[in-house]
């Protein structure tokens, strides 16, 4: 590797015990799932969007390209190599796939045009029997999916999400005729299952795995609720170094047991008054999916007493309760419930910005990732004109380390840290109520 | 006859102005060729495609990221600069993610004609409306699904016009969809022989002066323009025969249209302005709502997928519209960002060399007729290999 494209990037530092062993769950999760495939029973991978408790039911085990392709963003095959990402994305633009095109589907379509699906960090993803994706929030899932079936000539099943658009808030119960079609999407994934697999559809299993589901959902409702604390007892980098088991291994007694521990951690350090630094004196919004190759980036406002409180990716929306209604229907209306239009989404984080004592935003402007970065200009003008909050852009991929420019991220961040502090010195207040709010 | 097309190409916003000012008749405006036209028709409503303008944009680059879509942001701009300023509604399917983010751009940030009509907090004239379009085209109960959406729709309009579309109505409008359908198709017959008829660009410019014109008028004004072809064996240009597969194919992109027939002449395509908008007609025999739902989700779009182990609609598509055409070589002319396009090229141009002996040439356009001119050179080089 040349030493032009050496990017001096690293982990983040983290606050909690629990988000620090996460690694080991994670190592174990891909183990797991290897054992499970050497004892001849089947493999899913799968888009992050599908609701989880659908695999634990039925017999699979799940991996998540998209996860895989994070992973790969962090580990090296040697000390002196570049990135696993950058070595699989190099494979898939040789390909003809463009550089425009989402990092973690360039990664995870060199990983399978490599050949070797071992050659990996963890030993790569076990070979799957079946693929799954959602139309839900982004195109390019659909179509990599599509394109990962054609080249692994394994049968793709997709569940369409109608896309709901509301006029005020995110959340809305869905329209009969919706939720019989996502219902019936559900059906033909259980029966499309069966038919790859052999393993049929027990009713009482998935009950089961609801219900681990919804006490996992409400256990991180609450931890939401805990690191509104002053001092920020959990912050960002925190927050995506747990949320693995929440969104992947939902539907689990381990995710369940891996929330509870989180839990009492964050409450204990909030008796204790423990904030994730010693001065917290400004808090700061993370839009977007993390730098993964980058995490580092969590920690680079500490010196100056900022800390980074709340970032909206991967946390749960609260679930209409549990009934005893059919389960494909209780699932088919809690995902219809939610919302993704920009207004909706746009008015979500105004309100989180209030809870969480925002004083400002760090918007990740991920350069392929569609659906993340198209309302990042608005949320920043209206972070600005309803609060005064400012923001901060970072462009760059969301796995590929080769469109990071360090320096001129870092100048930008500077500036904007001066905009917060000189508020600070001021005595002026950094967030400004919105009007009506 | 060509004249009367060429309006739309030369101004298409003086040209629905001029119609609107005649028959003092309302005009939607509407993204993506899966929209279901055929109801506003039904409703007396000109249906026109918004397009952009290939101009440095003036307002939308405040709100609307740089690297994203470069035609969808320059749609946007002209809305906000009121380039659109007649349209009296405009309608937005969930199609690819840009577009569908429209729903909010749209009712953000371009001036509405009408101030919102609010009773009990709902929009009784909505200005922007919204179609839940399903990402699977063929799937178990994705009609019945559908067809309820496409029932929403026609009921908000019918709240804001104050009158019912009826049935008759539905099936008026289908049998004149048809009739455009049928011509265009005629028109797409007559470009297998070789010389082909007409020229890439004259089908191109016949084709998108459909999209604003009122479809009768269109498909007479076609009928008349193709019988005298016809009639007086006019033959087009040769070259080598190229398939045209890209993004939304309007005034500025239309650019390369010109660039290849200096070497070459386009004989079919893979467009929403092209075959995509008119290939599959709809079946009257149907209810009228179900026709219109069915011919919307068979518009092969790059962003639809269908129920099956492994999807090829897409290349069904190209199977259906290279038939017969003796197509040569294929150019890719996507622009930056069109994801769904992007991440389908790798495949279709192995599966177009490996059954069907095309070689393709892949084009990345920025939107700007500059950056066509760019493409000279590759597009030289391919047909010139195509030559041999």
């Amino acid at each position: 590797m040349s030493k032009e494209v050496q990017v001096t990037t690293k982990g983040s530092r983290k606050t909690l015990e629990v988000a620090r062993n996460t690694w080991k769950f994670i190592k174990q999760d891909y183990e797991e799932g290897h054992e499970h495939k050497r004892a001849g029973k089947p493999v899913v991978w799968s888009c992050a969007m599908v609701e989880k408790e659908l695999y634990y039911a039925m017999g699979l085990f799940p991996y998540y390209p998209e996860q895989f392709a994070a992973l790969c963003a962090v580990q090296r095959k040697t000390p002196d190599s570049e990135k696993e990402a950058v070595r699989f994305a190099r494979i898939a633009e040789q390909s003809g796939y463009s550089t425009d095109l989402c990092g973690y589907e360039r990664v995870c379509t060199g990983y399978v045009l490599n050949g070797d699906l071992s050659d990996a960090p963890l030993g790569g993803m076990a070979p799957p029997d079946l693929l799954v994706t959602t139309s839900s929030i982004c195109d390019v899932r659909l179509k990599w999916f599509e394109d990962m079936a054609q080249r692994l000539e394994v049968p793709l099943f997709t569940l369409d999400r109608p896309e709901r658009v509301f006029d005020r808030g995110i959340m809305q119960y869905p329209k009969a005729h919706e939720i019989r079609y996502y219902r019936s999407q559900l059906e033909d994934f259980v029966n499309f299952t069966t038919e790859v697999t052999g393993i049929k559809y027990d009713p009482e299993r998935m009950r089961e795995c609801l219900q681990w589901a919804h006490m996992t959902n409400e256990l991180r409702l609450e931890i939401l609720e805990l690191r509104k604390a002053v001092p920020s007892p959990m912050g960002c980098a925190d927050g995506f170094a747990t949320m693995y088991p929440g969104m992947y291994c939902s539907g689990t007694e381990k995710a369940y047991n891996y929330y509870k521990a989180l839990r009492d951690e964050v409450k204990a350090r909030i008796q204790e008054g423990k904030g994730q630094i010693e001065n917290e004196r400004f808090r700061l919004l993370w839009y977007g999916i993390p730098t993964w190759f980058n995490m580092g980036i969590f920690n680079y406002f500490e010196p100056i007493g900022g800390v980074f409180a709340y970032e909206p990716a991967y946390n749960p929306s609260p679930w209409p309760p549990l009934s005893n209604e059919d389960p494909l229907t209780e699932i088919a209306t809690r995902t219809l419930s939610v919302g993704t239009s920009i207004g909706a989404r746009l008015e979500a984080i105004l309100e989180q910005c209030m809870e969480y004592k925002i004083a400002g935003g760090v918007l990740a402007y991920l350069i392929t990732c569609r659906p993340v970065y198209l309302p990042t200009l608005e949320i920043r003008r209206v972070l600005q004109d309803e609060l005064g909050i400012p923001s901060v852009l970072i462009e760059c991929d969301l796995v590929d380390e080769r469109t990071f420019s360090e320096g001129q991220i870092k100048t930008r961040m500077d500036a904007f840290a001066e905009q917060i502090l000189k508020k600070l010195e001021a005595g002026e207040p950094l967030q400004r109520r919105a009007a009506g709010a | 006859m060509m004249e009367l097309f060429a309006q739309y190409t030369e101004d298409r916003h003086a040209a629905v102005r001029k119609w609107k000012e005649r028959t003092g008749k309302q005009v939607y405006g509407y993204f993506c060729c899966v929209t279901p036209e055929e109801i506003l028709s039904a409703a007396d409503i000109l249906p026109v495609r918004i397009t952009g303008t290939g101009e440095p944009l003036q307002l939308a680059d405040l709100h609307v990221p740089p690297n994203s879509c470069p035609f969808a942001r320059s749609c946007l701009d002209a809305g906000m600069r009121g380039l659109y300023d007649y349209l009296d509604g405009v309608v937005v399917p969930n199609t690819c993610d840009f577009i569908f983010s429209m729903e909010y751009f749209w009712k953000t940030l371009v001036p509405r004609p009408t101030k919102p009509a609010l009773i009990a907090g709902v929009d009784m004239r909505p200005f922007v409306h919204y179609i839940n379009y399903p990402e699977k085209i063929v799937g178990r109960d994705v009609v019945p699904f559908y067809v309820e959406v496409l029932r929403g729709f026609k009921q908000d309009l019918e709240r804001s016009l104050g009158r019912s579309i009826t049935d008759e109505d539905l099936a008026r409008a289908i049998g004149v969809y048809n009739e455009d359908k049928a011509q265009l198709k005629r028109m797409y017959e007559m470009r297998k022989s070789d010389p082909p008829a007409l020229s890439g660009y004259e089908a191109w410019q016949i084709t998108y002066a459909g999209l604003m014109m009122p479809k009768d008028e269109h498909a007479a004004a076609l009928k008349a323009y193709l019988d005298d072809l016809e009639g007086n064996g006019r033959r087009g240009a040769e070259g080598v025969r190229i398939y045209l597969s890209g993004s939304a194919m309007d005034r500025v992109n239309a650019e390369i249209y010109k660039l290849i027939e200096e070497y070459g002449v386009v004989v079919s395509d893979d467009l929403c302005v092209g075959t995509r908008s008119f290939w599959y007609p709809l079946r009257p025999q149907l209810p009228p709502l179900e026709a219109i739902a069915r011919r919307s989700l068979g518009t092969a779009c790059p962003r639809s997928t269908v129920t099956a182990p492994i999807p090829e609609n897409r290349w069904a598509h190209i199977l259906n519209t290279t038939k017969e055409f003796n197509v040569e070589g294929a150019i890719f002319y996507v622009l930056k960002c069109c994801d769904g396009r992007l991440a389908e090229i790798p495949h279709l141009r192995e599966k177009l060399r490996e059954e069907l002996g095309i070689p393709s040439l892949v084009l990345e356009g920025d939107y700007t007729e500059e950056g066509v001119e760019q493409m000279r050179g590759p597009v030289e080089a391919f047909i010139e290999m195509l030559e041999g």
